[in-house]
This record gives structure tokens, C-alpha cells and sequence, in this order.
């Protein structure tokens, strides 16, 4: 009810202002080999963007999302782990112990906004208020700083979702700005605060991050609750070319004195002949050492609420441009504790100007018991137009 | 007395109309081709490998004699509303992508990389008076180029760093416009022209309403052309900043 009414206001406002209308039509196919069976599903998505500016200074922006959904999408989150991580369980009369085979996973068709904002700009300050995207961090695969979003490795560049908050920038000289962000919950001790100050010197911009929360922790037995700081700060710029950044973050958990390090260290350079590499090292306290993850680490690890499994990785990522239309490209993660990988060469087309289109593989090798050994290969295939 | 008198003012005839220097040549091209400031709409249409015809529309702004510089995609919807800021002469540059909200900052080795697939490079977009720091100007002469006759000034790169060994500007010698500029690669192997066209007086400053770059390489082409622009403009201090780049 809430939806429609949302969508009746927005289209009623289109007709008497002057909006602007685009987005895109995305289609995607997905097929995954595991050892116990092959998984294929897909999804269609419609995205409709609508963007008014009654003047120079004010600007409302919205988007809805349309997701449907094919193939099997009732899927077994257990399949995609080795059968050792099941979890053993004391049956209904404890007599004994039950393996549990299925943990339901169900990709459900939707629509919703993703985005509803209104951004003022002022001389002094910009405010922007209601659902939005907010991505902190210079990292390109991992993001510690960013305590708003999952990521998602295997796209760490697609859009991410929109949250509900308030922000509000203010500029005090060339290249500096505070921001702070609020994410209100239902108390003030749960809502999200997140302050940073930017600056640039030369070629580099620098950052101090400073945010206060709860932080959730999925678990088999229901989820736990957790006060969280974290105190942080971002580094990006160019030295002889190449481009460097760092990002770090301390977590301070449930007031510990003992603080948890999280932070990648990056570099890219584009050649002469346009090919492009980029590297990014990870390194995560909060991760686990190898010998000791357990069922719970991979839920917490796939439910966003922790960057990595383990502690340590690699991302590494080359492209380049086979002639005006076409991009080739391949990434690998590799996990430098347990030392599996995924790898993932991908093709990009663009046969039409507004249309994209891409082809990826994905080859998984490590020991079975390890993040990346027990998945086999995938395919994706996806196609976006605009409009 | 007279005679001497008759010489020197002989002389000086001749000196003032004499052909300038290399640097000053260079001088007036940077001063005529680089106005304070400018607002304006641009479209670029690129003609592919297979063709095609892509064209883009963006609002530019410049500032700070070509220190500065934004771009604001207005089309096509692949990236509309993507903007990229480029200060200190294309050393900085920061790309905003509108669609995930996020600001990167690029590595000073992607300048010399092509601009959106187009063949105009970053660098060739922002690089404003830096020629003057990162090239030696030499004068070779004159030449005709469909039938104007034309200063041919060479620049001749001062160090490794920079995108091109060489350029050669044809100069329009009446007023010191150019009419075409030819690359030359690391190799001095000759890479592309950019044709200068449709040059008008806009608000008094001579402006090339077309620009067409040929790419003898990759037998590709892009060209730009001016829909509106304006030199009638002033930006508060902090305009070519990421702030600005967001909005």
C-alpha cells in the first residue's frame, strides 16, 4: 500500500514539474557448478530513475526497482559448502544428533525505491535527506571504512543500496569538507553516526573517518547485537604515475580496549597501450584463521556483516580495450591464508551506444574445505540497456 | 643625422614586421586559445571502428585559463549525469559515476588515455598553457593549409613524461589562430590531427565552434562541436571542486 502510494505521489509530481526520466533494463543469467549439482537462475530488473531540479539549488531523486527472478530460486546455502560445515544438531526426542542439510535460501521477485532523496545546496553546506547511496572508501574491492553496504567481490562496482539517512557536508576551503551522516533507528544509541573530514594536499586526497553504531552479527542461533567505533581514515593519489591508496579501520567492539585492524593497501597504473592493472592487498583482525571457521563465520562472512573470511587477500585486476567497442578483462581473489582463488576473465560489449553486454567465467581451485575450493566454475551473462 | 635616422626607423619596420619567435608564437595561441573563463554545452560524436556514430552531450566549464576544468555528461543515458574534474592541468583529474555515487581519483598515468573512447586523450583536454612548461616551441616556417597562409610551429617535447614527442600547430598568420595541430607519438611517428573549424568571434574571443580529431592510427574520428557557449562567466573559488563535481 505504502509502495503504491509512493509511486502515485512521484508520478503525480512528474506532471507538474520538469523531470527528468532514464534507467535501464538489466537481464542476467547465472549458472554455478558446485560438486553436488548445478545451480542456473537469472533475474530481469527495471530501473526508473526520475530527477527534478526546481532550481539550481534543490534537487529531488528518486528510483524504483522491478526484480524478477527465474530459474531455481530456492536455493540450499548449504550447497555451496563443503558437507563438513553442516551443522550437527540434537534431534527432535534428544536421543541423538541431526545433520542439517538445508538452510533455505529464496530469491524472491520485488520492486521497491531504492532512492528518495531531496539534496539542498547551499553556500555553506549541502544537506541531503531520505534514501540514498552512501559509499565511503578509496578501495576498489573492499571497502573498510564503508560500514553501510555488503560487498560484493565479484561485482565490487556495481550500484549499491539505498540507505535511509541524513547527510550534510560543509565546506570550509579548497579541497576540505566535514560530513557527517545519520542513520536513524529506533533509539538514538542505535543510530548510525559517521563523520569525516577530507582534505587534499597536492595529489593526494586524505581523510579521518570517526563512526559510532551497533553492529549485527549473524549466527545459527539467531543474531547478537554489538556496540561498535570505528575510528578510520582513507589515502588516494599518484605517485609517478601510479596510482596508490589506503584505507584503515579500527574497530572498537563492545568497548574493548584491544582494537581490530581492518585495511587494504592499493595501487593501479595504465600503460602506454591503455592496458590497465590495479592490486589491492586485504588484511582483516576480524577475519579467522583457516583451521578455525566454522559454519557461523560463513554466515556472518555472507550476510555482509564481515568483510572476509579469513584474514589475509589478494585482489588483483587487469583490462583492456580491444578496439572502441569491446573491453577484455580478468580479476583474481586470492585468499593468501587458506590459498584458494577464484579467477574471472570477462568480456564487455557495447554493440549500441546505450547497450552493454557481458560475458563472465569463473574458475575456483583450492581444497575443497577452503573458501574458494569447494565451488567449481560459473557463468554470468549480462545485458543493460539504458534509456 | 638623417640618413641614420631613416636606417633605424628601416630597421625597426622591418623588425616589427618580422615574424615572431617561437615562444612568442606560442604565447599568443596559449593566450587566444585559453580565455579566463567558459561555460558551454558540447556535443562529441565519435565515428567507430565499424562506423557507427556515438555522440555524447556534456556542459563544460573552465576556469583558471584552462587550469580547471568540468565536464558534466548530459548524454547519452549510459552516462548521464557522470562528471569528471580535472585541475592543475589534467595532473588531477576525479571521475564521479552518478549511478553508484562514488568519486574516484585517477592516476596521473591515465591522462594520456583515450577520453570515453573518444580520440582526444585527458591530457589534450585539460592541458591549457601547460605546453608552454612541457614543450620547446620552434618556428619551421610557413605553409599554406587550404589556402591560409600559416605559421608552422613545431613544440617539441621537453621531457619523457609527456603524451607526445611532438606537435606542429599550423597557425592562421593573421591572427594568430590555429587551424590545425598534428601528433606525433614517443616514436615520432605521426598519430592524429586535430582540425580546428568554424572559427567565430564569440563575446570577442576567437572560438573554434568545431573540432574534429582524425586518428590516422586507428582510422578513427571524433568530432566536437560547441552548441552554446559563453566566456561572460565567473566561478566562486571552490567551483572546481569534488563538491561541485557531485552536484
Amino acid at each position: 500500500m505504502l509502495k503504491n502510494t509512493v509511486i502515485i505521489v512521484l508520478l503525480s509530481v512528474s506532471l507538474f514539474a520538469e523531470v527528468d526520466w532514464f534507467g535501464y533494463y538489466e537481464g542476467e543469467g547465472d549458472f554455478g557448478k558446485v560438486p553436488s549439482k548445478q545451480i542456473f537462475y537469472g533475474y530481469h530488473k527495471l530501473r526508473l530513475d526520475l530527477d527534478i531540479s526546481p532550481s539550481d539549488n534543490i534537487r529531488i531523486s528518486a528510483n524504483l526497482i522491478y526484480k524478477e527472478y527465474y530459474g531455481q530460486t530456492n536455493l540450499n546455502f548449504l550447497d555451496f559448502l563443503h558437507p563438513d560445515f553442516r551443522p550437527v544438531v540434537p534431534n527432535a526426542d534428544m536421543t541423538g544428533l541431526d545433520t542439517i542439510t538445508y538452510i533455505p535460501y529464496t530469491l524472491s521477485d520485488s520492486m521497491f525505491i531504492d532512492n528518495m532523496f531531496l539534496q539542498l545546496h547551499g553556500k555553506l553546506f549541502d544537506l541531503t535527506l531520505g534514501k540514498q547511496q552512501i559509499s565511503p572508501g578509496v578501495g576498489y574491492a573492499w571497502n573498510p571504512t564503508d560500514i553501510f553496504n555488503e560487498q560484493d567481490l565479484m561485482d565490487p562496482t556495481y550500484e549499491n543500496p539505498g540507505v535511509s539517512a541524513i547527510q550534510i557536508a560543509i565546506p570550509f576551503g579548497y579541497r576540505m569538507t566535514l560530513s557527517g551522516i545519520l542513520q536513524p533507528k529506533n533509539s538514538w544509541n542505535e543510530t548510525v553516526q559517521y563523520y569525516q573530514f577530507k582534505t587534499g594536499f597536492g595529489r593526494f586526497d586524505i581523510s579521518a573517518v570517526y563512526s559510532r553504531g551497533l553492529m549485527t552479527l549473524t549466527g545459527l542461533m539467531g543474531p547478537t547485537i554489538h556496540t561498535h567505533d570505528l575510528y578510520g581514515g582513507n589515502i588516494e593519489g599518484d605517485i609517478i604515475g601510479i596510482g596508490v591508496r589506503s584505507e584503515i579501520a579500527a574497530h572498537r567492539i563492545d568497548y574493548s580496549k584491544n582494537l581490530k585492524y581492518e585495511y587494504i593497501i592499493g595501487a593501479d597504473y595504465t600503460f602506454k597501450n591503455s592496458l590497465y592493472l590495479l592490486g589491492e592487498y586485504y588484511h582483516n583482525d576480524l577475519g579467522v584463521k583457516p583451521e578455525n571457521v566454522t559454519l557461523n563465520d560463513y554466515l556472518v562472512y555472507y550476510s555482509g556483516e564481515r568483510k572476509g573470511l579469513n584474514r589475509n587477500y589478494l585482489f588483483t585486476l587487469a583490462m583492456y580495450p580491444l578496439g572502441d567497442l569491446m573491453d577484455i578483462s580478468a580479476f583474481s581473489i586470492i585468499n593468501l591464508d587458506d590459498k584458494s582463488a577464484v579467477f574471472a576473465p570477462q568480456i564487455m560489449y557495447r554493440p549500441y551506444q546505450n547497450v552493454e553486454l557481458s560475458l563472465m567465467g569463473s574458475w575456483f581451485a583450492g581444497d575443497p574445505k577452503d573458501e574458494f575450493g569447494y565451488q567449481q566454475t560459473g557463468i554470468r551473462l549480462r545485458i543493460r540497456a539504458y534509456f | 643625422m638623417k640618413r641614420l635616422f631613416a636606417i633605424s626607423l628601416l630597421l625597426l619596420n622591418v623588425l616589427v614586421a618580422a615574424d615572431p619567435s617561437g615562444p612568442e608564437l606560442l604565447n599568443k595561441i596559449i593566450d587566444l586559445m585559453n580565455p579566463e573563463n567558459a561555460r558551454g554545452i558540447m556535443e562529441q560524436t565519435i565515428v567507430t571502428t565499424t562506423g557507427d556514430h556515438r555522440t555524447f552531450r556534456y556542459e563544460t566549464y573552465m576556469g583558471n585559463r584552462g587550469e580547471s576544468s568540468l565536464m558534466r555528461y548530459l548524454e547519452p543515458s549510459r552516462v548521464k549525469g557522470n562528471a569528471i574534474l580535472m585541475t592543475n592541468y589534467s595532473d588531477n583529474i576525479w571521475m564521479y559515476n552518478r549511478r553508484t555515487d562514488r568519486v574516484r581519483k585517477l592516476a596521473s598515468s591515465t591522462k594520456n588515455q583515450k577520453f570515453e573512447g573518444s580520440d582526444f586523450t585527458y591530457e589534450d583536454m585539460g592541458s591549457g598553457d601547460s605546453w608552454k612548461e612541457d614543450y620547446t616551441p620552434v618556428l619551421k616556417g610557413t605553409k599554406k593549409i587550404n589556402g591560409t597562409k600559416c605559421y608552422k610551429l613545431e613544440l617539441q617535447s621537453r621531457t619523457d613524461d609527456n603524451s607526445y614527442n611532438k606537435m606542429v600547430c599550423y597557425v592562421r598568420m593573421d591572427d594568430f589562430f590555429p587551424i590545425q595541430i598534428d601528433y606525433y607519438d614517443k616514436k615520432d611517428v605521426f598519430i592524429k590531427s586535430l582540425y580546428l573549424e568554424d572559427i567565430q568571434k564569440i563575446e570577442g574571443v576567437l572560438t573554434p565552434m568545431k573540432m574534429i580529431m582524425r586518428n590516422h592510427r586507428d582510422q578513427t574520428e571524433t568530432v566536437m562541436e560547441y552548441i552554446s557557449i559563453t566566456y561572460d562567466v565567473t566561478f566562486d573559488k571552490y567551483f572546481f571542486t569534488e563538491r561541485n563535481l557531485k552536484k
